[in-house]
């Protein structure tokens, strides 16, 4: 699936990148005496966009902590029922996320990063984009039965 | 009202087997909707909360953890550990722990220790005739020591939440961490004795020097990563982003089992294993916005302080109290819902916030090993292919030299403060 390696291989790049800016601040202060005004904030932006990618990723990857020992003990067309339920229940929270999210990035399209001038609704784009990732992979999940 | 509205909706949704997650964050929109408060609050909240320096520390941390498997590093480690204990009783159960401790060092997730190190662990007891449920349990309880001794995500988690600092905490689980690791070896030494494990032939010192020559830059990790932290060079999360590229340098060059395609894959563990975390610490951001501005956290101070004035009374049903919710629900969620609410608490008992959080996130380890939500139990379940029932009923001792360990740190504040005060001073 080539957008399965793609939301792979944008993760991981963010985390190279984390990796880099990180490294790269230490050693600009230390050793070339010139501190990274800018590495921090970028770095940080760039963990948030990960975060919600790999949510998305793990959601698709059914990982995401759950707790099945209370459901597990149920007869099987109960545990069905207990499982759209919860995919349900989840896919409201992801339509709020969605809905205010939006709502978020349109507010901030014109506000820009103390630091590095980044557009804010770029950055909180994230939020909706993730959302429909997120809702993707829960109707998927349902349809397909885990 | 609105704490009680948001335990039951959470409790509800979970056992529902909604993601923890997702039912920490739908708890606090309904009482966000009860209170007629703007649900914009949801996204902005969970946005703020990640929009953190300090929080970058997790991910590298989890990268050190994941590095150091694929890079060849516990291997090195436990046949280090081997080569000095394994003619005593108890044998491979020794070096189990001291494998776990020396690792700890380097990881900041129990998780991921029992994962990283539990597979090599199990497997090399089983050889030597330990009962596999026996070793399973052992490397769960072990596990728990490497969030206590530094790096630590659960205590970034609470030195962000509580402002405290994450140098001084993590001096302060050095002790206590050490601790545990002594009183499962006392555990594992009885046990042995009594179930007549035998043990391997001692080793030579030739052996000894060679096993302690190949793990000399595995063992340096630690010290790269806190000499910094400690005296106030670098950041923690700089500290941390210093040792992942020391453990990337010894997976490719020192130990060569490294290539492009491994680092690849770390990566995306690292990915994924951040992801899970960090969702949950955003998502109950929420929660932890409507305790505070609900007043719960001054009312249960007032509630406890009028039922006992004893702090020694207060601390005992704190910890007993964390001790059952371990049992029943996921330990960053109870980091971020608990640490706010029992807060004033503390500072009314003139509780110093490092030793709080020191002990408090002791327990809520033991929560990692408690059934019958014990995520570390979990994941050992998988890897040594052991059942849920066997393993939580070969848990249970396990559990008593750690909750010993839990209620000495608790009563006894220097084994946690006295090395923090003196290595960076008295704190202001």
């Amino acid at each position: 699936m080539k957008i399965n390696k793609l939301m792979d291989g944008v993760a991981v790049l963010c985390m190279a990148l984390i990796l880099l800016l990180v490294v790269a601040q230490v050693v600009m202060r230390y050793v070339f005496n010139s501190p990274l005004v800018w590495s921090e904030e970028l770095a940080v932006y760039v963990m948030v966009w990960m975060t919600f990618i790999g949510s998305v990723i793990c959601m698709r990857d059914n990982e995401h902590i759950e707790v099945t020992i209370l459901v597990d003990y149920l007869p099987h067309s109960l545990q069905r029922g207990a499982f759209v339920f919860s995919r349900l229940v989840s896919a409201i929270f992801w339509v709020i996320v969605a809905y205010y999210g939006f709502e978020l990035v349109q507010e901030n399209r014109v506000v820009t990063s103390a630091a590095n001038q980044i557009n804010m609704g770029l950055v909180y784009s994230i939020l909706p984009l993730c959302s429909i990732g997120m809702l993707f992979y829960i109707i998927r999940s349902v349809v397909k039965g885990e | 009202m609105e704490a009680t509205i948001i335990m039951g909706v959470m409790l509800v949704l979970m056992m529902l087997r909604v993601p923890v997650a997702f039912a920490m964050a739908l708890s606090a929109v309904v009482a966000l909707m009860v209170g007629d408060i703007p649900l914009t609050l949801v996204p902005q909240r969970m946005f703020n909360s990640l929009d953190s320096f300090p929080l970058l520390a997790i991910p590298l941390f989890v990268f050190v953890g994941e590095a150091m498997n694929t890079g060849g590093i516990t291997t090195r480690i436990f046949n280090f550990a081997r080569e000095y204990v394994k003619h005593i009783t108890g044998s491979l159960g020794h070096v189990n722990v001291i494998s776990n401790i020396i690792v700890a060092g380097m990881s900041g997730s129990a998780v991921a220790d029992a994962s990283a190190i539990g597979v090599v662990e199990i497997k090399a007891m089983e050889e030597d005739g330990f009962d596999r449920d026996w070793s399973a349990a052992l490397t769960a309880a072990s596990s728990t020591i490497g969030p206590i001794i530094p790096p630590s995500i659960p205590f970034v988690i609470y030195a962000i939440i509580t402002e405290t600092s994450i140098g001084r905490l993590f001096l302060g689980g050095l002790i206590p961490g050490l601790m545990m690791g002594i009183s499962l070896m006392i555990l594992v030494y009885i046990m042995s004795k009594q179930r007549g494990y035998k043990v391997e032939p001692k080793a030579t010192w030739g052996e000894r020097l060679d096993a302690t020559w190949k793990a000399i830059p595995s063992l340096l990790t630690p010290v790269i990563m806190f000499s910094g932290i400690v005296f106030g060079i670098v950041t923690p999360t700089e500290g941390a982003g210093i040792a992942a590229a020391y453990a990337i340098f010894l997976g490719f060059v020192i130990h060569r089992e490294m290539d492009l395609p491994g680092l690849y894959h770390i990566l995306l563990r690292t990915v994924h294993c951040t992801a899970v975390i960090m969702l949950i610490i955003c998502s109950s951001s929420a929660i932890t916005w409507v305790v505070q501005t609900s007043g719960l956290p001054d009312q249960v101070a007032a509630w406890l302080l009028a039922f006992s004035d004893s702090k020694v009374v207060l601390l005992i049903f704190i910890n007993v109290v964390l001790l059952i919710m371990g049992c029943l629900l996921e330990s960053n969620s109870i980091i971020m819902i608990m640490v706010p609410v029992l807060m004033p608490l503390i500072h009314a008992l003139g509780v110093d916030p490092v030793h709080f959080g020191v002990f408090f996130i002791l327990n809520v380890m033991i929560g990692l090993i408690t059934p019958p939500v014990g995520m570390c139990l979990y994941v050992i379940c998988n890897i040594a292919d052991v059942p849920f029932e066997k393993l939580s009923r070969a848990i249970v001792p396990f559990i008593i030299p750690l909750v010993i360990v839990l209620f000495l740190i608790t009563f006894i504040p220097d084994l946690v403060l006295w090395l923090p005060n003196h290595v960076m001073g008295l704190a202001k």
